[in-house]
C-alpha cells in the first residue's frame, strides 16, 4: 500500500520554527531526568525491596525511593506536558495519526497511570501497614509504569512510519495495534529503559551523598551500589545502542555515519562524553567522600542526556524526510503572546523556587 | 478527513462526556477547594482552634490525593482523548493557543509543586508561611481556570475570530467572561460540597457541626452565583442553542431542565446543613456530592450539545471538515476523492465504500450500536428512504450539517446502514412507524408538532395524503413504506385525537 501522508494544519505556526524546536527538544530533556528516576528508580527500587529482607542496606534504600517516588510522578508528568504539547504543533499530523493507530492502548495510558500514581502513594502513605501485600503492590506498580513507557515508545516510533500506517489502520481501526512489526521499537525502548537504570544509579548516589549526617556507611553504601548500577547499565546500553542504530532503516542509520556531519559528530561526542562519565562515575565509587568526581560524572551525563535527545530530533527529521519537512510550515508569531509565556514562566520557576525552599527549611516531619 | 477515525464501538463522544465530566468534577474542586483551605486555616489561626485546624491537615491530604492525582492525570486525559476522537480540531486548538497551553503548563507546574508542599508542611514551617504556600496554590490554580476557559469557550463562540483571525478576538469571546463566572462559582460551590464530605468523618462533635454548616454555606454561596453567571452565559449562547433546548436537541433539552430544577432543588436542601448540622451524615454527604455531579455533568451536556453540528463553531464540524471543504466535496468530486485515509477508491454503490463513508463522515458522532447508535434508529427502514434521508440531514433533529459526499457516496451509504440494521425487519406498531419514518425531523406536540395540522384527517384520508407530502414539501423524503406501515401509522395519528376527544366528552 502507499505511505498515507496527512496534511499540515492550515493554521499557521504562532512562533518561530527554530524557536519550537528548541521548547520541543529542550522541555523534552527537563522531562527525561524526571522521568529516568521514575521508569529506571522505580525498577532499582523494587529490585532492593526484593532484596531488603536479606540486606538491611536494600530495604533503607528501597524504602527512602519509595518515599521520594510520588513527587518524582509529579514531576515527570508535569514536565512531560510541555514536549508532548510542542510536538504535536509541529508533528501534529503524524502523532494524531500514530496515536489513532494505537488507539486503545493510547487511552489506557490515562487509566493506567492514575492507577500506578495511586500505587505510589499508597506505598508511601501506608508502607508499615502493607505488609505482605507490598511486594506485589511495588510490583504492580512498576510494571504499569514500564508498560507505559513501552507505548510511549511505540508511539514516537510509530508516528515515523506513514509508509506502514495504511495496513496498520486497515486491519484494525476499531482498537489498533502497537508498532510490533518495527525492528527499530524493541532497541529504541531498550536503549531509553537502560539508560533509566543508569540514571536512576546517579540518582542513588546523589541520595546518598546527601545524607552524609545521617549514617556514613548506608550512604557510602549508596553511593558505592549507585555507581556500580550505572555502570553496569552503561556498558549494557552501549551494546543496545549499537542494535538500535542497525536496527534503524539504512537511510536514517547513514545520517550518523557520514552523511549529516552534525549528527556523526554529536554521536561521537556522545559516545566520548558517556565515557568520560563512567571513569568519572567509576572513580566516585571508589573515593565516597570526595562529591568532585561524583558530581562532574553526573554533569557528563546530563550532557550526554542532551546530546541523545537532540540526536532524537535528528533521527525523527531523517525518518519524515520523504513525507515532509518542518520549513513546509507558515509562521506566524503571536508575540504578544508568546511574551506573556515568558514572563508567565520566569515568574512561576521563582515560585517553584521559593517552593522548593520552604521545602528545604521545613523541620523534619 | 485528514486523520485515521477511531472506530471505538461505545463511541468516542460518550467516552470524551465520561473523562470530561469526572475531570471537571475534579478540577473545579482543585480549585475552589484550595480557597477553602486558605480561608479556613485564616479562621483557624485567627481563633487559635486547634480542631479545626486538625481538620484542615486531613483535609488537605485527601485534597492533594484527589487533585495531585486524578485531577490533574485526567487533565491530560482529555486531552489524549481529544486527540483521539477529535484530532483536526485538537489541532487547530493547539495551532492557535499553543502560547495559552504553554501559560497554562507553566502554572500547573506552580499549582502541582506547592499542592504538595501546602500539604507536607502542616506545622513544618510557620504559620505564615504555610499560609503564603496555600494562597500561592489557590491563585495559580484560579489562575489556570481563566486561562484555559478561554479556549473552552471559543469552542462554542469564536466571535470575531472568525472574520479577524486575531488570537485576541478568540480568547476574549463573547461567552468568555459570563462562563469564567459561572466556572469560578461552581468551584466554590464545589469546595463547599467536597468538604461536607470531609467535614462528616471529623470526631469533635462541635468542630464537626461548625465545619459542616460552614461548608453548607460555600456550598449555597456557589449555587446561588451561579444563576446570574449562567443567565448571562445563557443570553450569549449561539443562534440555534434556543431551538435546540426547545427540543430540536432532545438530550439537551432534558438536560436544561434537570439544571434548572435540580439546581432549585439544590439551594433548597443546602439549608439541610446550614440549619441543622448536627443531623448530617456520612449517607447525606454523598448524596450532596451525586447532586452536585449530576448538576455539573448536565450544564456540561449542554455545553457540549448546544455546539453540535460543530465542534468549533462555524469553523470545523464535528467530523472535522470544515465548512467550505465540505462544500467542495458535496459539489464536486465527493468525500473519498479527497480524504487521506481511504481503502475503497474510487467510490461505487456498495457497502464497502458505505463503511468508508460511514466511518470519515458520521463517527465522529454515531455508532452502530452503542452511542447514538444507528442501527436501532433505521432498523425496518429501506435503503431507498434511507438514501432520501442522508440527502436531508440538515432538516432532522439533532442538529446534523449537510451530508458532505456525492451522490454515489450517499446510495453507498444507504446501503451500507440498511444493511447493517437490517431492512426486513417488520416494524412493531405506529409509534415505531412514526419515529421512524416522522421522527427523524417532527415530534407529535413538542418540537415541530404535527397534531395540529394532521387533525381532522379521517384514515383514508391520511393513507391518500403519505404519498402526496413530498411533493407538497420540498423538504419532505418521498414516502417509501409499506402499506402496512401506512395503515399502522394513520392509526397511531387518529389515537393522538381519540384520546382527546374522550376526555372532552367525559
Amino acid at each position: 500500500m502507499e505511505p498515507i501522508v496527512p496534511l499540515p494544519d492550515v493554521l499557521p505556526l504562532p512562533a518561530p520554527l527554530w524557536l519550537l524546536e528548541f521548547l520541543l527538544v529542550f522541555t523534552f530533556i527537563c522531562h527525561l531526568v524526571p522521568m529516568n528516576f521514575l521508569f529506571g528508580g522505580g525498577i532499582l527500587a523494587a529490585i532492593s525491596h526484593a532484596r531488603g529482607s536479606k540486606s538491611e542496606n536494600h530495604g533503607r534504600l528501597a524504602r527512602r525511593l519509595f518515599e521520594l517516588l510520588p513527587t518524582v510522578i509529579a514531576f515527570a508528568v508535569t514536565l512531560g506536558i510541555a514536549p508532548l504539547l510542542f510536538v504535536q504543533v509541529l508533528y501534529g499530523q503524524f502523532v494524531y495519526s500514530s496515536s489513532i493507530l494505537m488507539a486503545n492502548a493510547w487511552f489506557w495510558v490515562v487509566p493506567l497511570l492514575i492507577a500506578g500514581y495511586y500505587l505510589a502513594y499508597l506505598l508511601r502513605f501506608k508502607w508499615d501497614s502493607l505488609t505482605g501485600m507490598r511486594s506485589g503492590i511495588v510490583w504492580v506498580m512498576v510494571l504499569i509504569f514500564t508498560w507505559i513507557g513501552f507505548i510511549y515508545s511505540n508511539n514516537f516510533t510509530l508516528m515515523l512510519r506513514p509508509d506502514v500506517w495504511a495496513a496498520h489502520y486497515f486491519a484494525n481501526p476499531a482498537s489498533g495495534q502497537l508498532n510490533w512489526a518495527d525492528p527499530a521499537l524493541y532497541p529504541r525502548y531498550l536503549h531509553m529503559l537502560v539508560g533509566a537504570v543508569a540514571v536512576a544509579g546517579i540518582w542513588i548516589m546523589i541520595i546518598g551523598l546527601r545524607r552524609k549526617s545521617g549514617d556514613v556507611a548506608w550512604s557510602n553504601w549508596a553511593v558505592a551500589y549507585g555507581a556500580r548500577m550505572f555502570m553496569h547499565a552503561t556498558l549494557l546500553n552501549v551494546i543496545i545502542g549499537f542494535w538500535f542504530l542497525v536496527a534503524l532503516p539504512k537511510r536514517v542509520m547513514m545520517i550518523f555515519m557520514g552523511e549529516n556531519m552534525t549528527a556523526t559528530v554529536l554521536l561521537f561526542a556522545a559516545i566520548v562524553l558517556t565515557a568520560v562519565a563512567w571513569v568519572l562515575i567509576q572513580r566516585a565509587s571508589k573515593k565516597p567522600d570526595s562529591r568532585t568526581p561524583a558530581v562532574a560524572g553526573a554533569v557528563a551525563l546530563l550532557g550526554v542526556l542532551a546530546m541523545m535527545a537532540v540526536m532524537r530530533q535528528q533521527l525523527r527529521t531523517a525518518y519524515l524526510a520523504p513525507y515532509f519537512t518542518l520549513d513546509e510550515l507558515q509562521v506566524a508569531p503571536q508575540w504578544d503572546v508568546l511574551g506573556l509565556f515568558a514572563v508567565t514562566l520566569v515568574i512561576c520557576l521563582g515560585v517553584v523556587a521559593w517552593l522548593i525552599k520552604v521545602m528545604m527549611r521545613a523541620k523534619p516531619a | 478527513m485528514n486523520f485515521p477515525v477511531w472506530e471505538l464501538e461505545m463511541g468516542t463522544p460518550l467516552l470524551i462526556a465520561i473523562v470530561a465530566i469526572l475531570h471537571v468534577y475534579v478540577s473545579h474542586f482543585a480549585i475552589g477547594g484550595g480557597l477553602f483551605l486558605v480561608v479556613m486555616e485564616h479562621y483557624a489561626n485567627r481563633k487559635d482552634d486547634r480542631h479545626l485546624r486538625n481538620y484542615l491537615i486531613t483535609h488537605s491530604r485527601f485534597f492533594a490525593l484527589v487533585t495531585l492525582v486524578f485531577g490533574a492525570i485526567s487533565g491530560v486525559g482529555i486531552w489524549f482523548v481529544i486527540g483521539l476522537s477529535s484530532p483536526a480540531a485538537t489541532s487547530s486548538l493547539i495551532h492557535l493557543f499553543v502560547w495559552v497551553w504553554a501559560i497554562e503548563w507553566a502554572l500547573f507546574i506552580v499549582e502541582i509543586a506547592a499542592a504538595i508542599v501546602y500539604y507536607m508542611t502542616w506545622d513544618r514551617v510557620s504559620r505564615r508561611t504555610h499560609l503564603a504556600v496555600g494562597w500561592v496554590y489557590f491563585i495559580a490554580a484560579f489562575l489556570s481556570l481563566v486561562v484555559i476557559n478561554g479556549i473552552l469557550a471559543f469552542m462554542l463562540t469564536p466571535g470575531e475570530w472568525l472574520a479577524s483571525g486575531n488570537f485576541w478576538d478568540a480568547f476574549f469571546n463573547p461567552t468568555y467572561w459570563p462562563s469564567t463566572l459561572a466556572r469560578t462559582a461552581i468551584c466554590i460551590g464545589l469546595a463547599g460540597i467536597y468538604a461536607l464530605f470531609t467535614g462528616v468523618f471529623v470526631k469533635h462533635a462541635a468542630t464537626r457541626a461548625r465545619i459542616i454548616r460552614l461548608a453548607g454555606l460555600w456550598a449555597l454561596a456557589g449555587t446561588i452565583l451561579a444563576v446570574p453567571a449562567l443567565y448571562w452565559y445563557h443570553g450569549l449562547l449561539p443562534a440555534g442553542a434556543a431551538e435546540l433546548f426547545a427540543g430540536g436537541m432532545p438530550a439537551a433539552a432534558l438536560a436544561a431542565r434537570v439544571l434548572v430544577w435540580g439546581g432549585i432543588a439544590l439551594a433548597v436542601i443546602l439549608l439541610a446543613p446550614i440549619i441543622f448540622p448536627k443531623n448530617f451524615g456520612p449517607g447525606s454527604a454523598i448524596t450532596f456530592a451525586l447532586v452536585a455531579l449530576t448538576l455539573f455533568g448536565a450544564s456540561e451536556w449542554i455545553r457540549e450539545s448546544v455546539r453540535k453540528p460543530w465542534v468549533i463553531v462555524d469553523y470545523m464540524y464535528g467530523n472535522g471538515l470544515r465548512p467550505a471543504e465540505a462544500e467542495a466535496m458535496s459539489t464536486g468530486d465527493g468525500i473519498l476523492a479527497n480524504a487521506v485515509w481511504v481503502q475503497e477508491r474510487p467510490a461505487a454503490a456498495t457497502t464497502a465504500t458505505g463503511r468508508e463513508i460511514f466511518r470519515l463522515a458520521c463517527r465522529s458522532c454515531h455508532t452502530l450500536d452503542g452511542y447514538r447508535g444507528l442501527t436501532d434508529r433505521l432498523g425496518g427502514l429501506d435503503e431507498d428512504y434511507i438514501y432520501e434521508s442522508v440527502a436531508r440531514l440538515e432538516h432532522m433533529v439533532g442538529a446534523m450539517p449537510a451530508f458532505p459526499g456525492s451522490d454515489v457516496e450517499r446510495r453507498a451509504l444507504a446501503r451500507y446502514l440498511a444493511q447493517e440494521s437490517g431492512t426486513t425487519l417488520p416494524m412493531l406498531d405506529g409509534a415505531e412507524v412514526f419515529s421512524k419514518r416522522c421522527g427523524f425531523c417532527h415530534s407529535q406536540s413538542g418540537f415541530r408538532a404535527l397534531d395540529g395540522s394532521l387533525e381532522g384527517y379521517a384514515h383514508d384520508e391520511l393513507l391518500e395524503l403519505f404519498p402526496e407530502l413530498a411533493e407538497m414539501i420540498e423538504e419532505m423524503p418521498p414516502w417509501s413504506g409499506t402499506e402496512d406501515e401506512a395503515r399502522m401509522l394513520a392509526d397511531f395519528i387518529q389515537s393522538w385525537y381519540a384520546v382527546a376527544g374522550e376526555e372532552e366528552e367525559n
